[in-house]
This record gives structure tokens, C-alpha cells and sequence, in this order.
């Protein structure tokens, strides 16, 4: 298992060169000169070579790619164009704050998602399975950000019940403060949780084992639990992984709502400030931690799954990812 | 005769789908003997298999639904107990070996807890050290070295699975085994090892077996009693030697004609002509009666009865009829 | 049966099928009248020279501002006096057409990849394939987000973004449909009447890929819509005064304490068009599929 591990985590290296890439090219791509954009239109033409120079500007692409992620490994990303500061710093600086609220948000998302799931399964074509199904259909059509806007339109702004705006500080006041964004973020995931968990268990009701399972006379509680649920949490798994990668990357928009102080609105105010280094570092480092946490998905999915587990002892693996 | 074991009355089950009304089983009646083994034949789709799970209430539903009958079970009804009552005598009672052993284990758990599963939940008061120790036990009872207990379904072959599920079956002594097909999903070198450890178990712990099959052959070899089912209904049931040597109803003929024999030169094979009819628009009067040689005008109109032609030989055929012989 | 007749009855079949799911069949009437707002529209401002859009979907009318709905303005005037019913109805546009737009860009630009991937295998396909998986390691908003962010805002860039993060979906559909029928022998038959590799993917192969393709691209048209929405919403999609629902809740924002519809009407335009999607997908899926069904 653990040679297993190390493998895994080899095979990241590659991917992450390639999403750094993506990302380092992409934002190299913008027009406009970033001496320019630091020393301000007064600037003298020496001056700005000068800071060319200086930022590297003058080497290859490839060259200052590497350089940049030899610095990324020495924890510089770079300074911010806007104030001088190191990225790396308020990268670090913020990420707890959005890691807080998509954890938050995946609770949400797993405490309704996958017992409403189970229960819409199990009650098949009632009215209950139904009106859940409409429910998380509507759940996933729902823009997030509205969504915000009108739960802080009910909640703070009507009946004041809760702050709408900010990070509270001390425990009380965090969480009060963290209920309506991480509702916000949860309530799209928690209904893909609720569709994916009602098809892999209506998937897993009609197998053969679940019939050898009542033929034992264990009670229906138990069907359910041992052999429903555990052979339909490897796909639940992996819904619930995905969705938290995309709870990490949308979480800008939650944040704009909800003037949440985390990475993805320090994204969003730097590109309105057109301060590239901190949009790139905020980008590779949101993208990093997706491909870790799908890693780790794919880990826990091989420790629930023993045909998995027995098949990447035994042989080779190929990359495997499912996308939602 | 033998004590009865389980009796079923007059049983009568439905699918009830967007497509139609679908009568699996149609007024069946049967008993099962102490000790002894019944095979039930029958094409695929004639009602076997909702049949046995009827036996132990394992009819999904919706849209199966047992509109009329009784299974007399100890003096009780089976479908007329409540939940906690029936899993007492599910796994404990009545087994059931399902047909394809590569489906019927649970992926996720060990072959020794799938086990441990149905001896625990009939023994409560057990040890986990005691349940280990009877899991493996069983294993070693159909031929697996008990060592083999923490490992998972897939690491073992078809056979090998099947014995796994027999072990699952026989853990709790039950009085009746109910085997549907047992040996359909294997390998026919695999087939005679696991009826003949089935039979030989099946003696051994006393247990009474129906046996569901569509091969006449496996009949022949593990049964005291054999009784047919063409669409839902029992067309013919009486001994071993009233079936295969009194054969009295056309469908049995017709079953029998399809079994190439290997002591005489035979010409060609004569198989039942025709398909099983569809079963949500089953014909008028006898059921076979589109498929029967011998099908009248009445046949085609007025279904007949079953009726014990002589010792306990029953047959639903209108020839069969005392007027007719 | 020709095979002429036999694909008809296929696609009557499939409709046959579709027709039964009546939400997907509501869902389909919304589509088509999204469609139908959003030409009329354009022919109006076609033939008006933008008159009316200037009179009365850009126009500011201060004195009359954040009135809520009444007799004259069924969903209300917004922060500058605007009517919410008529921005609603010029923004459609922008939402389905970008949206449509972009996923036909990415079924493109994702079908060739794939076609390739899977008919040609080995180098090709892992090459391929392994480029894909590091598009698929950056969350599709996050990779949209730094397109536009480098690229800057404008209507084209955009839909680049979004159409870039799509790709990788599409190749794989594509990709998984080539692999299952490739080895079929009437491609085989095809292969040995000396057809050439491209007159295979496009004549044989594709066709068979249609089916999952059209559902992942309904799905994928909701989530580029969903997208645009917010991208606009976080100021970088389409940029005011142009209506467009995004960013009419943008800029509804800052006046949700002086009049609730500025804020739940765009919303709900963007829900009723997604469900109206995701229903339409899901019956397609069905319809096309009947065994994926439960």
C-alpha cells in the first residue's frame, strides 16, 4: 500500500509541472508591459529596462517558468504588483480562510447530500424521492452567488438573524459568520451528492449480494449499512472529492458575496488590479491544492474498494480520474 | 409418506409494471417433504425463481406483489409474519443459493464476514473469537482451507465462490435449502463438484432441498420429487418415475424429447416448438395449448385443472381426464 | 430495412421516448422560447437601428429608480430607472447564445482531440489524454477566471475561457466512444474496403459518439451558461450598461436593502433557464439511453 502511495504522489509531479505550466503561460500571456505597470507611466526608458532586467523579462519563456517554480519550492512566488509584498505570504495568509469555508461547505453538502440520497433511494417513486429529486434539481440549477444574495437578503438584511458580511472573529462569531456562506457554497454540491448517492445505491439495490444479504436474515438496517452503503460509497466518494476541488476553485464567488476574506477574493480584487504575479500564484496554488485533494480521493477510494486495493499491488496503474 | 416440512396453498404472485400485469406464479400448490429434495423445472421466465423467493419473502416489490395463497411453514404462514419474525426464519430456517456466485457476494467484505454475517445474526450471543472459529469451519466443510477467510470475493473463482455462498447457506443448519440454479453460472467440469457437495451436505445436516433447475439430467441425479412449471403454473408433479417414465403432460414430453441420449441412435432431437408465450397477454384456456400437438378446441378455451392421475401423480392436461383414457 | 430508414426510426424512436418525460418536455418549450426572446430581440434591434434598445434598455430614468413592479413594469425599474422586464428579455441573448456558442466551440475543438486520442491510441492517446488531465486538474472556473484575468474582459475572451474549460470533457466522451466501437467488425469491413482513416472517424465512428455527445453538451451549455453569470457577476464577464443577468445581479448588490427584485429576478432568469437545460439533458439522456435510466 504504501509503495502505492509513493507512486501516486510521483505520478503528481508531472501533473502539477503541467498545471503550473498552463497557468505561468496563460497569465504570461497578458498584454501590457509589467515594468511598466510597477514604475507607472512616468517612468524612464532606462528605468524600465532596468526592471526588466530585473524581473527576468528578458529570458525565455521555459526559462522563467522554471525559475519560477524553483522559487515556488523555496516558498517565493513572487511580489505583488500592487504593494511590494510577497504573494507567497498573503497566498498563506488567506488560504485558511477559504480552506475553512469549503470545508464548511462540504459538510453541508455531505450531512444533507448523501441521507436524503439514501432515503430517495430506498423510497424509490414516492413522493419523498420526488420532491427531494426536484429539490437538488433546482439545487444545481441555482446560480451560487444568487443564492447568497438572497439567503443574506432573508437572513441578515430582513430578520438579522445573521451577519451577511465578513469573517467573525472568536468561535461564536466565526461561526455565526460562517453559516450563510458556507450554506451558499454547500447547497449546489450537497444536491449533486444527492442525485450521485441516489443512483449508486439504486445501483447497488439491485445487485445480487443485496438478496443474499436478506437471505441471511440480518435486519434491513444492516442491509442497508454494510452492504448498500459501502459498496455504494466508491463512487459517492469520489462526487463528494470532485465537488470539494470545485468548492475550492468557486469559492471566489461565495467570497465576492459574502465580503469573505479568502484566496478567492484576493483573486478577484488583484485581477481588477491587474496585479498578475498574485493572480498566478493564487491560481497555482488553488489549483495544487484540487489535484491533492483528488489524490487523496483516489487514496480513500482504494481503501474502500479491495478490487481496487488488490490491482494496484499487483500491476501497473493507468492515470484514472472521473470527471463530474 | 414423509412429514411435511413446508406446505404451499393455492399461491398466486403478480408484477405489477407500466407494461402490465404480469402472473408469475398462478395458483401453485406444493409440499416439500422432511429430508427430501424437489426439483422444480421450468423454462427461464416459467415462475421458478419468483417462486423459491416467495419462500422467504424476498420478492421485490414493487412490482412484485403476492396477491393470494399461503406458505405453510411449522404451523405458520410465512406471508403473513411481520418483519422481525420472518428474518428469524430467514438464513436460519430457509437458505436460499442464488444463481451466479460472481454476483452474489458483497465485493466490499471479506468471504469470512459474509459468513460470520448470518451465524452472528442468528446467534447473538456469540463470541467474535467462537464466530471466526464456525466461519472457518464452514469453509473448511465445503473445501476451502479456513485461512482463506479475510480474503475477498474476487480473489476467488467461480466454483470457489459458490462454495463460499453454500457455506453462507448451510452456516445455520437450515431444515430447507432452497438452491435456484446453483450450478447455471459455472463451468460444467465445475457443475458435478458442487451438486454432488451440495447432495452430500444436504444428507449430512438432514436438510430438506428445493432444488430449481432447467435441466432434467440434474433432476434425475438429486431428486425424490420433481414437479414442471410452464407459465406460472405446475403442469405435471409426481416421483421421479412417474415424471420421467409415466410422462403424462405434452410440455414434459416435449422436455424430455429435447435431452439427447447417448445409449440410443436417435435421428434428431424433438424440442417443444414455439416460444413461451408472453406473459403479460397469456393465451385463453391451457397455457401450453399454442405450443401442444394435441391442443384442441377446448384446450383453447377452457383451462384445465390439476388433477392426481394415480399415487399422488399430478398432471393439468385435459387428456389426462378419466373420460379420455 | 435501408439504413436510411433505420436511422429515422432510431430518431423517432428517441423522440418517442423524450416525449414521454413531460418535465423535459417543458423544459424544451423554455429553451425554444429563450430562443425565439432572444432573435426577436436582435430583429428589433435591427430594425429599430438600436432605437428602442437605446430608448429603453440603456436609457436612464433617475427619477423613477428602484420602483418595484407595478401595472406598467412588471418586474419593476432597476437602480437607474430601467425596466427589469425589458433588460431581462435583451439579456437572454447574451446567456444562451455565448453559452451555446462556447460548448459548440469545445464539442469541436473536444471531438477531434478525442476522435484522434481513441482511433490512433498509444503515443497519441497518452499524449493527449495526459494533456487533458492536466486541464482537468484546474477547476473549470478557476481556469476561466485566469483566462479572462490575462486575456482581459470582452465578450470573445469569455467565451474563449469557457470554451477552453470544456474541451477536456468533450475529448473524453468522444475518446470513451471511439474505444467502444473501433474494434467493431463494420469498422473493420470499413478498413478492409481501403477507406481512409479520416472517412472512418468522420462516416463511422462520430455518429456512434452523437448520443453522449448531445447530452454532455445540453449539461455543458447549463454550466457554461452558470459560468458566464459568474464571471460577469464578479465584473469579468460582460460589462454594464449592456444587460446581461450576471451582472445585473452585480450590480444589484449594492442596492439589495432598497429593492428585493433587482436581486431575485435575474436570478430566477438564470435558474429557469438552467433547469430548463438540465431537465431537457437528463430526458435526452434517457430518451437516448434507455438503460442508463433509474
Amino acid at each position: 500500500m504504501w509503495k502505492y502511495i509513493v507512486k501516486r504522489l510521483l505520478l503528481m509531479i508531472p501533473i502539477l509541472l503541467g498545471v503550473t505550466f498552463i497557468v505561468f503561460f496563460i497569465m504570461n500571456l497578458t498584454p501590457g508591459d509589467p515594468a511598466a505597470i510597477i514604475l507607472g507611466d512616468q517612468a524612464s526608458a532606462e528605468a524600465l529596462a532596468a526592471k526588466r532586467i530585473e524581473l527576468g523579462l528578458d529570458k525565455p519563456l521555459i526559462v522563467r517558468y522554471f525559475t519560477y517554480i524553483w522559487d515556488m519550492l523555496h516558498g517565493d512566488l513572487g511580489l505583488s504588483y500592487k504593494n511590494q509584498l510577497s504573494v507567497w505570504d498573503q497566498v498563506i495568509d488567506k488560504f485558511p480562510n477559504t480552506a475553512i469555508l469549503a470545508i464548511a461547505g462540504i459538510l453541508v453538502a455531505l450531512v444533507i447530500g448523501i441521507p436524503v440520497g439514501i432515503i430517495s433511494a430506498k423510497k424509490q417513486y414516492t413522493v419523498l424521492d420526488n420532491t427531494s429529486m426536484i429539490l437538488s434539481l433546482v439545487g444545481v440549477s441555482m446560480p451560487n452567488f444568487w443564492l447568497g444574495l438572497l439567503l443574506s437578503l432573508l437572513f441578515a438584511l430582513k430578520l438579522g438573524w445573521l451577519p451577511s458580511q465578513g469573517m467573525g472573529t472568536g468561535f461564536v462569531a466565526l461561526l455565526r459568520s460562517l453559516i450563510l456562506p458556507a450554506l451558499t457554497l454547500g447547497t449546489g454540491s450537497a444536491a449533486t451528492v444527492v442525485r450521485m448517492t441516489r443512483s449508486s445505491m439504486l445501483e447497488v439495490i439491485r445487485q445480487d449480494y443485496i438478496s443474499t444479504a436478506r437471505a441471511k436474515g440480518i435486519s434491513e438496517k444492516q442491509v442497508t449499512k454494510r452492504h448498500m452503503l459501502k459498496n455504494a460509497m466508491i463512487p459517492i466518494v469520489t462526487a463528494v472529492g470532485l465537488q470539494f476541488g470545485q468548492l475550492l476553485g468557486g469559492a471566489m464567488l461565495t467570497e465576492t458575496v459574502f465580503s469573505w476574506p479568502g484566496l478567492g477574493r484576493l483573486m478577484v480584487d488583484s485581477i481588477n488590479s491587474k496585479d498578475i504575479p498574485m493572480v498566478m500564484g493564487a491560481t497555482i496554488f488553488l489549483a495544487i491544492m484540487f489535484s491533492l485533494v483528488n489524490l487523496i480521493v483516489d487514496l480513500v477510494y482504494s481503501f474502500i474498494d479491495p478490487r481496487i486495493r488488490s490491482q494496484y499491488s499487483k500491476a501497473g496503474f493507468k492515470s484514472r480520474r472521473i470527471k463530474v | 409418506m414423509a412429514d411435511t416440512l413446508l406446505e404451499i396453498k393455492n399461491l398466486k404472485i403478480n408484477y405489477e409494471t407500466d407494461d402490465g400485469i404480469v402472473e408469475a406464479v398462478n395458483d401453485v400448490s406444493l409440499r416439500l417433504e422432511v429430508g427430501k429434495t424437489l426439483g422444480l423445472v421450468g423454462e427461464t421466465g416459467a415462475g421458478k425463481t419468483t417462486l423459491a423467493r416467495s419462500l422467504m419473502r424476498l420478492i421485490p416489490s414493487p412490482p412484485g406483489k403476492i396477491k393470494s395463497g399461503e406458505v405453510l411453514y411449522g404451523g405458520k404462514d410465512i406471508l403473513k409474519l411481520n418483519e422481525h419474525e420472518i428474518r428469524q426464519i430467514r438464513g436460519k430456517d430457509i437458505s436460499m443459493i442464488f444463481q451466479d456466485p460472481m454476483t452474489s457476494l458483497n465485493p466490499v467484505l471479506t468471504v469470512g464476514e459474509q459468513i460470520e454475517e448470518v451465524i452472528q445474526s442468528h446467534n447473538p450471543q456469540m463470541k467474535k473469537e467462537e464466530l471466526h472459529e464456525s466461519a472457518g469451519d464452514m469453509l473448511e466443510m465445503v473445501g476451502i482451507p479456513r485461512d482463506r477467510a479475510g480474503e475477498f470475493p474476487h480473489q476467488f473463482s467461480g466454483g470457489m465462490k459458490q462454495r463460499v455462498i453454500i457455506a453462507i447457506a448451510l452456516a445455520c443448519n437450515p431444515k430447507l435449502l432452497i438452491a435456484d440454479e446453483p450450478t447455471t453460472a459455472l463451468d460444467v467440469t465445475i457443475q458435478a463438484q458442487v451438486l454432488d457437495m451440495i447432495n452430500e451436505l444436504k444428507n449430512k445436516l438432514h436438510t430438506s432441498m428445493l432444488l430449481i433447475t432447467h435441466d432434467l439430467g440434474v433432476v434425475a441425479q438429486n431428486c425424490d420429487r420433481v414437479a414442471i412449471i410452464y407459465a406460472g403454473e405446475i403442469v405435471e408433479e409426481g416421483d421421479l418415475h412417474q415424471v420421467f417414465k409415466k410422462t403424462a403432460h405434452p410440455y414434459t414430453i416435449g422436455l424430455l424429447g429435447s435431452i439427447p441420449s447417448l445409449s440410443e441412435e436417435v435421428e434428431r432431437l424433438n424440442p417443444v416448438n414455439g416460444m413461451m408465450p408472453d406473459p403479460t397477454n397469456l393465451p385463453k384456456g391451457c397455457k401450453f395449448s399454442p405450443r401442444c400437438q394435441y391442443a384442441t378446441e377446448r384446450c383453447k378455451t377452457e383451462q384445465p385443472e390439476i388433477r392426481d392421475i394415480g399415487n399422488g401423480h399430478l398432471v393439468r392436461c385435459f387428456m389426462k381426464e378419466k373420460g379420455n383414457e | 430495412m435501408s439504413l436510411a430508414a433505420q436511422k429515422r426510426s432510431l430518431w423517432a424512436e428517441t423522440w418517442r421516448r423524450f416525449r414521454k418525460n413531460k418535465l423535459a418536455v417543458v423544459g424544451m418549450c423554455i429553451i425554444i422560447a429563450l430562443f425565439v426572446i432572444a432573435i426577436t430581440t436582435i430583429v428589433i434591434d435591427l430594425v429599430t437601428d438600436k432605437a428602442f434598445y437605446n430608448d429603453h434598455v440603456i436609457k436612464q430614468n433617475l427619477r423613477l429608480r428602484l420602483q418595484g413592479p407595478s401595472k406598467d413594469h412588471i418586474f419593476g425599474l432597476d437602480e437607474f430607472g430601467r425596466d427589469i422586464f425589458l433588460r431581462m428579455l435583451w439579456a437572454v441573448r447574451y446567456s444562451l447564445f455565448m453559452g451555446v456558442f462556447a460548448i459548440l466551440f469545445s464539442v469541436i475543438i473536444g471531438s477531434i482531440f478525442g476522435a484522434i486520442a481513441g482511433y490512433y491510441g498509444k503515443v497519441t492517446d497518452n499524449v493527449i489524454m495526459r494533456f487533458m488531465d492536466i486541464l482537468l486538474a484546474i477547476p473549470s472556473m478557476l481556469l476561466a477566471t485566469a483566462i479572462v484575468a490575462a486575456l482581459g474582459t470582452s465578450l470573445v475572451n469569455v467565451l474563449i475561457a469557457i470554451a477552453i474549460s470544456y474541451v477536456p470533457t468533450f475529448a473524453r466522451t468522444v475518446r470513451a466512444s471511439v474505444l467502444t466501437v473501433k474494434d467493431q467488425e463494420y469498422i473493420e469491413a470499413a478498413k478492409a474496403l481501403g477507406a481512409s482513416d479520416f472517412r472512418i472517424i468522420f462516416k463511422y465512428i462520430l455518429p456512434n459518439s452523437m448520443a453522449p455527445l448531445i447530452v454532455q453538451a445540453t449539461l455543458g451549455v447549463a454550466g457554461a451558461i452558470l459560468s458566464i453569470a459568474g464571471l460577469s457577476f464578479l465584473g469579468l464577464g460582460i460589462q454594464p450598461p449592456t444587460p446581461e443577468w450576471g451582472s445585473m445581479l452585480s450590480s444589484a448588490r449594492s442596492y439589495i436593502r432598497d429593492g428585493w427584485h433587482l436581486t431575485v429576478i435575474p436570478g430566477l432568469g438564470i435558474m429557469i433557464t438552467i433547469l430548463a437545460l438540465n431537465v431537457m439533458g437528463d430526458g435526452l439522456r434517457d430518451a437516448l439511453d434507455p438503460r442508463l435510466k433509474n
